[in-house]
């Protein structure tokens, strides 16, 4: 039976940054910003909504006196994602 | 990119693929480790054999204090890339911390060997050493001929065993061509043709 995709994952940008960190440990904001070609402000709003759901963790430090934003995935983040792929290819075969 | 919620179950797998393949781009590049130590083994190696032969200079062991320099170049390198690096793979933080291991296994294989004078066996060691670090980092980085070329060592660590010094001098400088001097050159041109995509 087809399960409604995960509300926070099933959009472009959310999709896009949690492919890539659930692929690495962590990354800093400006690779997450260089790979998906998102603008900042739209970038940042997504993050917070990631981090609201508890799906990544959020960092903010300072490096050679510069702020450096750095983003993680969680396990409730992995779990989701895994789930989102399995009802997505459930979708898949069903078509 | 946009944050669009209306888009086709392919479209999600399209993106995921994406930048999963994007992420793996971003590996660093390993092959200046290779390079560096391979080269600066190797020439070491024929240099001492070359003293020891055809010289007679005293002390033609003196030569094994260019690995200081692979040392210092490596600690730069490894300071420099980690102030540049924006991301973290699992990857690169295993092949940082078994860099890390590696010197302290060879200070700790110099120590043994200088304490109890032990240099007959340290060549044929050594070799071990390369052939167990290729077969390692070829697994982890999936790169399948470094992981050969380290296992090609192993039959030049048993001949080691029983030549004499000068000899084992030269099968390391063998040992070292095959496993880090080769592969890295191979990796080397790999990651440019990788980076001269990324860029694109």
């Amino acid at each position: 039976m087809f399960k409604d995709l995960d509300p926070i994952l099933h959009s472009q940008l959310r999709l896009a940054v949690m492919s890539l960190l659930i692929s690495v440990k962590e990354a800093e904001f400006t690779f997450l910003k260089e790979k998906t070609n998102a603008t900042a402000g739209n970038l940042s709003v997504q993050i917070q909504k990631l981090k609201e759901a508890g799906y990544i963790e959020v960092i903010k430090q300072f490096k050679d006196n510069y702020p450096q934003t750095i983003c993680k995935i969680t396990s409730i983040g992995i779990k989701a994602f895994e789930e989102y792929v399995k009802n997505l290819q459930g979708y898949l075969t069903q078509k | 990119m946009e944050n669009n919620q209306k888009f086709s179950a392919e479209q999600s797998l399209q993106i995921i693929q994406s930048m999963i393949e994007k992420a793996k781009q971003d590996v660093a590049n390993n092959s200046f480790y290779l390079l560096l130590w391979g080269w600066l083994i190797f020439i070491t190696a024929i240099l001492n054999f070359i003293l020891m032969k055809f010289t007679n200079f005293e002390y033609p062991y003196i030569v094994w204090n260019l690995m200081w320099i692979g040392a210092v170049a490596s600690i730069v390198k490894g300071v420099r890339d980690s102030k540049k690096i924006a991301v973290k793979t699992f990857v690169g933080e295993t092949m940082k911390y078994f860099g890390i291991s590696q010197a302290i296994l060879y200070f700790g294989l110099i120590f043994f060997f200088g304490k109890y004078d032990l240099w007959t066996i340290a060549f044929p060691l050594y070799i071990l050493v390369y052939a167990v670090t290729c077969f390692f980092m070829g697994t982890l980085m999936q790169f399948s001929l470094l992981k050969w070329t380290g296992l090609l060592c192993l039959p030049l660590m048993v001949i080691a065993a029983y030549v004499s010094f000068d000899w084992q001098l030269l099968l390391m400088a063998m040992a070292i061509l095959i496993s880090y001097v080769i592969p890295g050159h191979v990796l080397n041109a790999k990651e440019k043709l990788q980076n001269k995509i990324t860029e694109k």
